[in-house]
C-alpha cells in the first residue's frame, strides 16, 4: 500500500484496517466522540453457513448432550476468518443472557500469561460465576442425596422422598439441609470430591471445586482458578501449584467447559490462528495440539461451542480423530456478487441503511472486473486495491469522479513496485553466485531478444553445453499485453536455442493475480515467480534447481530416442522370427503326414531296465509266431497237370477261418503288448517328481494287460513250436495266453521289487 | 398425677442462674453438679462401658515422666447426639482415676472439705492440668484459622502451633516458649518436662475441625496420638462419622493407646428416660411447671429424635408457651402438635435462585 501520507485520505471510505484482532473480553463502550465506524458484512455464503451454526447451537432444544459443536473456519490468508470469528463472538456476547465466551486471540507459549491476564475468569463475570456455583451446588446436591438416602435414621421425617427428590432435581439447597439435620459434612466433602475427581478427571481441580461449596475457601479457591497462587489452605489440600503451563491452562479451560455444561447454559470458546503453534518447538507444539483435541472433544460431549481459525496446510495435519469431531467450513475466494457489495457498502457506509443493487460507482464496471482478477477474490486484498484505486482517481483531491482500471492498475503497480529492478538483479546475483549458476552473458546465438517493457536484463544459466535457463525480472504482469510481450521473448529464445534446450523463468517484480500467472505458466511452460514473496529465495533456487533436472532429462530424451528405434527394429525381427517358429512349432504338435514309426530299439530302450528282458523275449516269442503264421504256409505255384502235358495250371492257396482268426489275435496280441510295454514306460517315467509312481497304479496296467489277454481269442500254435518254452516261472506253457500272463505277472513282480527296494531312487 | 416442679430445660451455667442455655454441653469436670443431669440414653452406657474397660487398667500407667503413657480418645458421632457430653463425662471420670491413681484421698468437694453448692465451679483436679482448646460449646472459634479470618477455615500448621501455645500457657509459660524453640518436637518434650517436674498429668480436649480433607484428619489424629505420652490424654471430638476409617491407619500396636467411642441417634424411649430425670431434678430454679403422665409415654417421630437439640427446643418452647397462658400443665396433645407443627417439610431448604440474570435462561 502507498505510504504517502494524502491530505484527503478521510475520504477514502476503504481506509479501515483490513485485519481483525480478536478481544478477550467484551466492550460495547464508545471511545471518543464520532460514531464508532459500522463494521461492514457481506454475507457470503460461508459466512451465512456458519452464522447459522452459530445461532443453531445458542436455539437448541434437545438434549443437552447433543448441544457441543467445534467449528473449524479453514482457509489462507485474508479471506476472513477472524472476521468470521468476531462477528460470531459479538454475536454470542450480544445474546441476553450473555453466555461465557473464551476468546483467545493468538495461543501463546506463554499460556500462563494468557490465561491470567487475557482470558476471562469467572470472576469477571458475576452472572458467570454464580451459574459456575449453582454447577457446583448440583454435584453437592446428588452427593448429599446419596448420602441421606443410605441414612436410615429416619431424619429427614415422612417428606424423606420428597426431600430426595427435591435435591436430585436441584430444587432444595443441599448445605442448608446437610446443617439442619446434622449430615456428616466431613462425608459429603469426601464423597463430593471423590465424585468431582471422576468428573473432571483432575484431583487438584476436584479438591478447588468441592472446597468452593464451603464459603470460607470459596475466595482462595477463586482467586486459584483465576490463575493466582494456591493459599496455604489449598496447598495443604493438594493444590499446590497455580493453573500453569499448556496442559494447566487447558485443564482449567475443560473443567470451566464441564461447569458451565452442567449449567445447561451456552458457553463458548473463540481461538484464532492457531497456525501459530506451527512454529513452536515440537515439544510445546505437540502438548498443545493433544491439549487442544482432549479440549475439542470435551467442547462437543460436553455442549459447548468451539470455532477456531486454522489454515488449510495445518489443518491437514491435525490428527484424524480431531477431524472426526470438527466441522470444518472452508472459506472460498469471492466473485464478483461479492465484491461489488463489498465495494459498495464500503463506499455508502455512512449513507444509512444500504441502498439497492449495490451501487458501486464511482468504480466502473470494467474496473469491477479487474479488482475482482486481480484480487483472486481474496477480501483483503480487494479493500487495499479499491482504497489504492480511490487514492489514484482522487490525485486532485475529493471524492474521484470516476475510478476505471487504470487506476485500478495504477494503484496495483504503486502499491506492488516496492523496490527497483537494480535490486531485483542484486538479488538474483546473490542467489545464484552462491551455487556458481552465474551467467550474465547471453548465450552466442542470441542478440538482444525483445524484452517486455519495463524488464530487467535477463541473467543467463548454462546446464549443458547448449542448454540455458533465462531468468528474466519483470514488472507487475497486469494485463494480456505483458502475458504477451514475456511470450515473444520466450519464443524466440526457443526458436534460437531449441525447445528442448531452453527454459525461461519470469520473476515479476511487482504483482501477478492468478490468472495472470497461470497464462505465463502457459507461454513459457515455467510458472513465475513473485519477487515480493518472503520465501522467494528458497523458491528461486528449488525451481532453477528443478529446471536444470528437466532440461538434463530433455537431453537423455534424445539418446533414449535412438535406443527406442533401435529396439524397436529389432523388436520386430524377432517377432518376424518368433511368428515363424510358433508355425512351426504346430506344424509339429499337429504332423499332417504320417510321422514314421519309432524305432523299435529307441522303444526298447525306455523300458525299464529291470523287465526290458521279458519284454523283449515275449516280443520275440509273438514275432516268430507271426512270422511263421498260423496253419499250412500257403505256397503258390503251378500245380501238377496229371498228365504232364499239358499247360501249369494255377492253384489256389486256401486257409481256415480257425486259422485266419488265430492270426488275427496274434496280430491283436502283439499291439496289446505293445501297449503293455508302452503303458509300463510311461509308468516309470513318470514316477519322478511329486507324483511317485506307485505300486497300485503298475498293478492297475498289469492286471489291465492280463484281462485283456483272457479275452483274446485263443491262438493255435502249430506242434512243436519251440518258441514257447516253458517261462521262468516254471509253469507249462504252451499257449501264447500263458505265455502273456506269465509276462504280467513277472513285470508286477520285478517292478515292485525294484521300486520297493530302492525307494529312494527319483 | 405427677406434679412436680420443672425448669426451663438447658443446661445449668455455673451459677446456676436461669435461664438455662440450651445446645451446651454438660461439663461435670468443670461444673459441679452436671454429672446428676446425665442421662443414660440409648448408646451412651454401652460406649462409656467401653471408655472404663479400656481406661480403667491403664490409668496407673498414664504419669508424666520417660516411662509413662499416654491415650487418644476420639469420640465421633453426628452433632446434637451427646458426643460432647460424653467426653467431659469421659474426662471427668478419668480424672477421678488420675487423681486416685496419684494418691491421697478421694473427694469432690474441694481441698478445704466444705461441700460447694451446685453448679457451681469445681475445684482443678489436683493431678491433672486439662485444657480445652475451645471453651465448653463445640463451635471451633477460628482455631487454625490466620488472624483476621472469621470463617473457621483450619490450617494444619496453625493448629498445631495453637494447641502447643494453650498447653504452654496453662502450663503457666509464655506462649513464645513455643516459639522459641523451633523443633516441635523439642518444644513438647519441653513441656512434658515441666508436667513431670510438678507431677502432674495432663489432659487436652480438642473440638470438632472441619479439615474437609482426609489427609488432613488422619495427620491430625496422628499428631494428636504421637503427643500422647508422659502423661499426656487427648480427648478428640469429630462428627465424621468414618472416622474409623482414618484411625485403620494405626498399627495394632498403636491402636492399645487410641480408644474410639461414638454416639448414635436417640430412640423413643429416650424421651421418657429423660423427662424422668428432669422431672425429679433438685434445686430446679423458677418457674415451674407439671408436666402429665402421658406425656411421658408419648414417642416422638424418627426426625426428632436425631438431635437431643430438637427435644430440648420442644420443651423449651412448649413450657414457655403454656407460661404465658398461665397454664400449669404440659400436656400430650401439646407436645404431639408440636411435633406436627414441626415436622420438616422440603418448602423451608429451597435454593437461593441465584443471581438475578439479565434475562430468561433458554
Amino acid at each position: 500500500m502507498s505510504t504517502a501520507p494524502l491530505p484527503f485520505s478521510e475520504e477514502n471510505p476503504f481506509r479501515d484496517s483490513t485485519s481483525v484482532q480478536l478481544e478477550g473480553f467484551g466492550d460495547t463502550t464508545q471511545v471518543g466522540a464520532g460514531p464508532p465506524r459500522r463494521r461492514i458484512n457481506v454475507p457470503g455464503r460461508t459466512s451465512a453457513w456458519f452464522m447459522s451454526h452459530v445461532e443453531r447451537y445458542l436455539r437448541h432444544d434437545g438434549p443437552r448432550e447433543t448441544r457441543g459443536r467445534a467449528l473449524a473456519l479453514v482457509g489462507e490468508f485474508g479471506l476472513g476468518k477472524s472476521h468470521l470469528a468476531e462477528r460470531a463472538t459479538a454475536f454470542l456476547r450480544k445474546q441476553t443472557p450473555a453466555p461465557p465466551v473464551w476468546v483467545i486471540g493468538q495461543p501463546s507459549l506463554d499460556m500462563d500469561a494468557v490465561f491470567r491476564y487475557r482470558l476471562m475468569s469467572p470472576r469477571d463475570d458475576y452472572d458467570a460465576f454464580v451459574d459456575f456455583e449453582q454447577a457446583i451446588t448440583d454435584y453437592y446436591a446428588d452427593v448429599t442425596a446419596q448420602l441421606l438416602e443410605a441414612d436410615d435414621s429416619g431424619r429427614l421425617g415422612p417428606a424423606r422422598e420428597e426431600f430426595l427428590r427435591g435435591l436430585r432435581e436441584r430444587r432444595l439447597d443441599p448445605e442448608k439441609i446437610a446443617q439442619a439435620f446434622d449430615v456428616d459434612e466431613e462425608r459429603i466433602h469426601r464423597h463430593l470430591r471423590r465424585h468431582l475427581r471422576g468428573v473432571t478427571d483432575h484431583r487438584a481441580f476436584a479438591t478447588a471445586l468441592a472446597l468452593l461449596v464451603n464459603d470460607p475457601y470459596q475466595n482462595e479457591v477463586m482467586t486459584w482458578l483465576s490463575g493466582g497462587e494456591p493459599s496455604p489452605f489449598l496447598r495443604e489440600r493438594g493444590v499446590n501449584a497455580p493453573i500453569q503451563g499448556i496442559q494447566g491452562v487447558f485443564d482449567a479451560l475443560s473443567v470451566f467447559s464441564l461447569v458451565y455444561g452442567q449449567s445447561g447454559r451456552p458457553y463458548a470458546l473463540v481461538l484464532d490462528e492457531l497456525d501459530k503453534t506451527t512454529q513452536w518447538p515440537a515439544r510445546e507444539r505437540a502438548l498443545f495440539h493433544d491439549a487442544f483435541e482432549m479440549l475439542v472433544q470435551r467442547y462437543v460431549n460436553q455442549g459447548g461451542l468451539l470455532v477456531f481459525c486454522v489454515r488449510p496446510e495445518l489443518w491437514g495435519a491435525l490428527p484424524l480423530s480431531l477431524h472426526e469431531r470438527v466441522l470444518p467450513l472452508w472459506l472460498d475466494s469471492w466473485e464478483r456478487p461479492e465484491t461489488q457489495k463489498l465495494i459498495s457498502r464500503h463506499i455508502h457506509r455512512e449513507a444509512g441503511p444500504e441502498p439497492d443493487g449495490d451501487p458501486y460507482a464511482p468504480f466502473t464496471d470494467e474496473a469491477v472486473d479487474e479488482i475482482v482478477l486481480q484480487s483472486d477474490g481474496v477480501p483483503r486484498r480487494i479493500l487495499r486495491i479499491c482504497s489504492g484505486a480511490w487514492n489514484e482517481a482522487a490525485a486532485g483531491g475529493g471524492r474521484p469522479a470516476e475510478i476505471g482500471v487504470d487506476a485500478v492498475h495504477g494503484a496495483l503497480r504503486a502499491a506492488h513496485r516496492k523496490r527497483p529492478m537494480a535490486e531485483v538483479a542484486h538479488r538474483l546475483e546473490h542467489v545464484l553466485a552462491r551455487r556458481q549458476w552465474w551467467h550474465h552473458m547471453a548465450p552466442t546465438p542470441l542478440t538482444d531478444p525483445p524484452r517486455p517493457p519495463g524488464a530487467g536484463e535477463p541473467r543467463w544459466i548454462q546446464v549443458t553445453r547448449n542448454a540455458w535457463i533465462a531468468l528474466l525480472p519483470v514488472p507487475s504482469v497486469l494485463t494480456r499485453a505483458d502475458v504477451g510481450a514475456v511470450g515473444s521473448f520466450a519464443a524466440r529464445v526457443r526458436d534460437v536455442l531449441g525447445a528442448g534446450d531452453s527454459e525461461v523463468l519470469v520473476v515479476v517484480n511487482g504483482h501477478a493475480c492468478r490468472r495472470r500467472r497461470n497464462e505465463i505458466a502457459e507461454v513459457t511452460g515455467v510458472v513465475p515467480l513473485v519477487f515480493d514473496d518472503p520465501r522467494f529465495e528458497a523458491m528461486l533456487l528449488d525451481s532453477i534447481t528443478s529446471l536444470i533436472e528437466r532440461l538434463r532429462a530433455n537431453q537423455r530424451d534424445t539418446v533414449l530416442t535412438r535406443i527406442w528405434h533401435r529396439l524397436d527394429g529389432i523388436t520386430t525381427q524377432q517377432d518376424t522370427v518368433l511368428g515363424r517358429l510358433d508355425t512351426l512349432v504346430r506344424a509339429v504338435e499337429h504332423p499332417r503326414l504320417p510321422t514314421a514309426l519309432p524305432l523299435p530299439e529307441e522303444a526298447a530302450q525306455r523300458v525299464p531296465a529291470p523287465v526290458r528282458e521279458p519284454f523283449r523275449r515275449a516280443q520275440e516269442v509273438l514275432d516268430r509266431l507271426l512270422e511263421s503264421g498260423v496253419g499250412q504256409r500257403p505256397r503258390l505255384g503251378a500245380a501238377a497237370s496229371g498228365d504232364g502235358v499239358g499247360p501249369p495250371l494255377p492253384r489256389r492257396a486256401t486257409t481256415d477261418p480257425q486259422e485266419l482268426q488265430s492270426m488275427g489275435a496274434l496280430v491283436h496280441a502283439r499291439r496289446l503288448l505293445e501297449a503293455f510295454r508302452e503303458a509300463v514306460t510311461h509308468w516309470w517315467e513318470g514316477g519322478t517328481g511329486p507324483a511317485r509312481r506307485t505300486a497300485d497304479e503298475l498293478f492297475a496296467v498289469c492286471r489291465s494287460f492280463e484281462i485283456s489277454v483272457e479275452v483274446l481269442p485263443r491262438i493255435q500254435v502249430p506242434e512243436g513250436e519251440a518258441v514257447l518254452a516253458p517261462g521262468p516261472g516254471g509253469r507249462a506253457a504252451g499257449s501264447v495266453e500263458a505265455l502273456l500272463t506269465d509276462l504280467a505277472d513277472e513285470v508286477l513282480h520285478l517292478l515292485r521289487a525294484e521300486i520297493s527296494g530302492g525307494a529312494d531312487r527319483g | 398425677m405427677p406434679h412436680t416442679s420443672c425448669s426451663l430445660f438447658g443446661t445449668p451455667p455455673e451459677d446456676g442462674v436461669a435461664p438455662w442455655p440450651t445446645y451446651v454441653p454438660l461439663a461435670p469436670w468443670f461444673i459441679h453438679g452436671h454429672e446428676t443431669l446425665w442421662v443414660d440414653i440409648d448408646s451412651t452406657p454401652e460406649a462409656l462401658k467401653t471408655f472404663r474397660e479400656r481406661l480403667r487398667p491403664m490409668a496407673h500407667g498414664i504419669r508424666p515422666g520417660s516411662e509413662g503413657h499416654g491415650h487418644l480418645v476420639v469420640v465421633s458421632g453426628l452433632s446434637g447426639t451427646g458426643k460432647s457430653s460424653l467426653l467431659h463425662r469421659c474426662v471427668h471420670e478419668l480424672v477421678q482415676l488420675l487423681d486416685a491413681a496419684a494418691g491421697g484421698k478421694q473427694d469432690d468437694d474441694g481441698p478445704d472439705g466444705e461441700r460447694r453448692p451446685l453448679w457451681s465451679r469445681r475445684a482443678p483436679a489436683r493431678s491433672t492440668y486439662i485444657v480445652g482448646l475451645d471453651g465448653s460449646g463445640n463451635e471451633g472459634h477460628g482455631i487454625g484459622s490466620p488472624p483476621g479470618r472469621t470463617p473457621l477455615v483450619p490450617q494444619f500448621d496453625m493448629v498445631i502451633d495453637r494447641v502447643l501455645r494453650v498447653v504452654a500457657a496453662e502450663l503457666g509459660k509464655d506462649p513464645d516458649f513455643v516459639s522459641a524453640l523451633a523443633d516441635p518436637f523439642l518444644t513438647w518434650r519441653a513441656l512434658t518436662d515441666i508436667l513431670e517436674a510438678l507431677d502432674r498429668r495432663l489432659v487436652v480436649i480438642v473440638p470438632h475441625i472441619p479439615w474437609n480433607d482426609a489427609d488432613l484428619s488422619r495427620r491430625f489424629l496422628r499428631f494428636c496420638h504421637d503427643r500422647s505420652s508422659r502423661g499426656v490424654v487427648f480427648f478428640v471430638e469429630t462428627t465424621h462419622t468414618g472416622v474409623e476409617g482414618d484411625l485403620a491407619f494405626f498399627t495394632e500396636r498403636e491402636r492399645k493407646s487410641i480408644t474410639h467411642i461414638q454416639t448414635r441417634q436417640l430412640r423413643a424411649d429416650d424421651w421418657a428416660k429423660y423427662l424422668e430425670l428432669w422431672m425429679a431434678l433438685p434445686d430446679v430454679p423458677d418457674p415451674t411447671i407439671a408436666i402429665d403422665e402421658d406425656v411421658l409415654e408419648y414417642r416422638p417421630d424418627d426426625w426428632a429424635l436425631a438431635s437431643i437439640s430438637t427435644l430440648q427446643d420442644c420443651l423449651r418452647r412448649l413450657v414457655e408457651e403454656a407460661l404465658r397462658h398461665n397454664a400449669g400443665h404440659l400436656r400430650r396433645h401439646h407436645v404431639a402438635t408440636w411435633f406436627e407443627a414441626n415436622r420438616p417439610t422440603p418448602d423451608h431448604y429451597m435454593r437461593n435462585p441465584g443471581a438475578p440474570r439479565r434475562g430468561p435462561t433458554r
